[in-house]
């Protein structure tokens, strides 16, 4: 019954440097965990997850990166085919959000689909020592044309809602998904919202 | 979350030795070869287990299983360049100058368990391929890891030895009538070979497999999983005797048929691949079932299947009266006219080849009947593993062909059939070409299907005369069949009339790239230069090089098809088999200026095959049959102007 539910299958990809947060994010999102020790990802790591939004079911497949640099090569070949994309960076380094352009860079090069619908995440709001305030990833993401959302997975704040805005937007751009069967078009739900702006937390 | 997992087995030195990076591309290429080379539903289960068998050996954490998994039902991506570039450029590769410590792993895996699937074999020659590891160099090291095998066995059957006696005894004599123990002496076998083995590894991959490897293999290989690799007993197909009749065979045996020495019975070393190779038909000149196959090297442990050679031999009787009929006709102007305008309408053969029709129909229909019958038996003969559990390649030539092709079509429809038979042969064959009949060999046959045609064979054309199925037999044209496995090669250059895929079967194998003796026998290695024709980007060579060796190793085949066709031309003083171009004014000249028989059947196929060229069928041959096409095409023009235009040719 689930299953027919389903509106379509989405590929999210997350990318970023190392050490971001970017596999506590999607543990966070897939399996409501949080582990602080979270072991460097090795090659790729994939879910699969369920998520309704404005009634309608999308199933996301997920593919997690690893951000450190002897897989560098390998996550192009992840980039076919994504139609949505959340790059985080960790907001107490500066040195993440310095390499924000590098990765954009590389989207373009790779991604298959150009109107993907990307995000922009902000890792660890928890902490304290911040060095990169919210205004300069706000400013970061508008130049971009990218969504924005600030996060921690540590205290679950924002990451629902990323996945969540990410999703609806990616269903809002036609052209950008396929139903997962035949004869079901847009929902009715989704010509309301075409004015989406940038998500602020 | 990344907590290594509890493995059942311990891990293989090489794979541990990989950084988390090699082994993480190592799973992933994998799952990609495994998702490209068996699509299939009913390989599910074989693509589930084989790779979580490697990643087990690996010791990989969850979440890169999962990612794996998700790569192996599609979900990510199917480029494998990357993964190949990360393991090239892996740590443990230079000590041994290629990948060789992985790929020694990979067998030694697929072997473990006392079943060596055909499945796993094409596997690993796939990602072995993309790894550049060569041919030989696989085969190499599956050799030597037989040795071990075969070694260790002979240890324990001494220490056991007694033990086993006892128990045969007290089994009440039931068991010696087992043929399975028809070599019998103390329960296992070896005796004979543990002594001759030595001396035959080869060097190299003594070095290769050194310590580690061959430790990993030997802790847990213990006589019941070499028992159950090398087949019953070690009598295996040697010692087959026919128990159980399936349908009227008079005849069904196997023959060891060694490389170089066609008729010499002893000194078969184990191996973990056979090759069975199906004789087409006998004639007075070759009486025996090895006799054309000198050359075959397909695997280093090869059978002949001797089958009911009263029969065959008739045929193949039948077969000379009926060609020299068609000779003495063209002799007398009649073939030219009627044979070769009417051959493809099929309505008008010549009267006098009609008539002598009786000769050969009867002996060929009861042949086809019983090579059906032949074919049910290998059928039953391979399903019982009486080979052992190791892969099996089959290669045979016209109604061998059709045994091999009987035999798989039965194999189809039983249970358990996956993953024993591993690359099909078919030359000349007589079935028929419709891919309906072909698609359910998917299931059964894990590697490739050559189907090696020519569109001129008369003879095969001749005896379908009747038939609505003629211009449908496998034998005449290309099976239009989508699927990795099928390989259609056009033999019209080689082949110029049926009797050829006899008289020139070393030829023919190499043309559809079968190995050959002279091949290995080749002292230059050419490690660098990739056993499939690849596509360039898969060379990691320079720019340079690359462009060199690709040239080079294709010319030197062909230069073998060239010196064998130089020589055969010297002997006989008859033109080329198969000749392009329609020389016209051969065709219009009086009959007189044909000096041979050979001449005369090279005359008719050749018109025959410029007619069907015409035909309907030209445009869709397989790639490979293209390229194969190309280089005999090739060879005329070398033969007249020297192996250097060829190279220029190439190059262009």
């Amino acid at each position: 019954m689930e299953e027919r539910e389903v509106l379509t299958t989405l590929k999210i990809l997350i990318i970023g440097e190392s050490g971001v947060g970017k596999s506590s994010l999607l543990l966070r999102f897939t399996d409501d965990t949080f582990d602080p020790e979270q072991a460097a990802t090795i090659g790729v790591d994939f879910k699969v997850k369920t998520l309704a939004v404005d009634g309608n079911k999308a199933k996301l497949a997920i593919w997690d990166t690893a951000g450190q640099e002897r897989f560098r090569t390998l996550t192009p070949s992840y980039y076919r085919g994504a139609q949505g994309v959340i790059l985080v960076y960790d907001v107490c380094s500066k040195q993440s959000f310095n390499k924000l352009d590098a990765w954009l860079n590389e989207l373009e090069t790779f991604s298959t689909k150009h109107d993907m619908v990307k995000m922009l995440v902000g890792n660890k709001i928890d902490k304290e020592k911040r060095e990169v305030s919210k205004d300069e990833g706000l400013k970061f993401a508008r130049k971009h044309h990218m969504l924005f959302i600030e996060a921690s997975a540590k205290t679950k704040e924002g990451v629902q809602c990323a996945f969540e805005e990410l999703v609806e937007k990616i269903i809002q751009t036609p052209g950008l998904w396929e139903t997962d069967k035949q004869g079901m078009t847009l929902g009715s739900n989704s010509g309301t919202n075409q004015s989406s702006c940038y998500c602020v937390v | 979350m990344s907590e290594v997992k509890e493995m059942k087995d311990e891990a293989l030195p090489h794979f541990m030795e990989l950084s988390d990076a090699g082994q993480f591309s190592l799973g992933a290429l994998c799952a990609i070869s495994l998702k490209m080379l068996f699509e299939e539903d009913f390989n599910d289960e074989f693509k589930k287990n084989t790779l979580s068998m490697i990643l087990q050996y690996m010791k990989q954490p969850e979440q890169v299983e999962e990612a794996i998994k998700a790569i192996l039902d599609g979900q990510g991506i199917d480029d494998s360049d990357p993964y190949v570039d990360i393991l090239l450029k892996e740590e443990i590769l230079p000590k041994t100058k290629s990948a060789e410590p992985l790929v020694t792993d990979f067998i030694t895996m697929a072997i473990k368990k006392g079943n060596y699937d055909a499945r796993f074999r094409v596997l690993i020659k796939h990602v072995s391929w993309q790894l550049r590891v060569t041919w030989d160099t696989m085969e190499e090291i599956e050799g030597s890891l037989a040795e071990v095998l075969e070694s260790e066995q002979y240890e324990v059957s001494e220490d056991e030895a007694k033990e086993k006696a006892k128990k045969a005894r007290n089994s009440k004599f039931k068991r010696y009538a087992l043929i399975g123990l028809a070599t019998l002496g103390g329960g296992t076998i070896i005796g004979l070979t543990g002594g001759l083995a030595a001396p035959l590894v080869a060097a190299g991959a003594g070095a290769i497999i050194g310590g580690a490897g061959a430790a990993a293999l030997g802790t847990t290989a213990g006589v019941a999983v070499i028992g159950s690799l090398f087949g019953v007993a070690g009598a295996g197909l040697a010692g087959h005797k026919m128990k159980r009749r399936v349908g009227a065979i008079e005849e069904f045996m196997f023959e060891p048929l060694i490389c170089g020495h066609a008729l010499q019975t002893s000194g078969v070393t184990k191996q973990l691949h056979i090759t069975i190779a199906v004789t087409g038909w006998l004639t007075s000149k070759v009486q025996d079932f090895r006799q054309p196959w000198p050359s075959l090297a397909e695997s280093r442990e090869q059978y002949s299947l001797k089958w009911e050679s009263k029969y065959l031999l008739e045929l193949g009787k039948s077969f000379e009266y009926i060609t020299s009929i068609a000779v003495s006709m063209a002799a007398q102007e009649a073939l030219k006219f009627t044979v070769l305008s009417g051959l493809l309408a099929a309505i008008a053969w010549p009267a006098a080849l009609v008539s002598a029709a009786n000769v050969i129909d009867n002996p060929w229909s009861v042949c086809l009947h019983r090579s059906n019958a032949a074919g049910k038996q290998l059928a039953e003969v391979l399903l019982s593993r009486e080979q052992g559990k190791r892969p099996v390649s089959l290669i045979g030539y016209s109604l061998g062909a059709r045994v091999i092709f009987s035999c798989l079509e039965e194999l189809a429809k039983r249970k358990g059939c996956e993953g024993i038979v591993e690359d099909v042969i078919l030359l000349g064959a007589p079935v028929s070409g419709d891919p309906k009949y072909w698609q359910v060999l998917t299931k059964v046959v894990a590697g490739k299907i050559v189907n090696g045609y020519c569109r001129g064979d008369w003879l095969l054309k001749f005896l379908y005369r009747t038939s609505s199925v003629q211009l449908r037999i496998a034998g005449l044209r290309p099976v239009k069949w989508e699927n990795r496995r099928m390989h259609n090669i056009d033999l019209s250059d080689v082949v110029s009339g049926h009797m050829d895929y006899q008289n020139q079967l070393t030829t023919i194998m190499k043309a559809v790239g079968v190995r050959t003796r002279d091949e290995i026998s080749k002292p230059t290695k050419t490690q660098s230069a990739p056993v499939t024709p690849s596509s360039d980007k898969h060379l990691l060579q320079d720019p340079k090089s690359q462009s060199q060796s690709a040239p080079v190793s294709r010319s030197t085949t062909v230069q073998n098809i060239n010196s064998e066709n130089l020589a055969s031309i010297s002997e006989q003083g008859h033109s080329l088999p198969g000749t392009k171009k329609p020389n016209s004014e051969e065709s219009k000249g009086s009959s007189s200026t044909f000096k041979s028989k050979e001449d005369v059947l090279n005359e008719l196929s050749r018109s025959i095959s410029n007619e069907s060229y015409a035909g309907t069928y030209h445009t869709e041959d397989e790639p490979h049959g293209e390229s194969v096409n190309k280089e005999t095409v090739v060879d005329d023009i070398t033969i007249k102007e020297g192996v250097k235009t060829l190279c220029l040719d190439e190059q262009k």
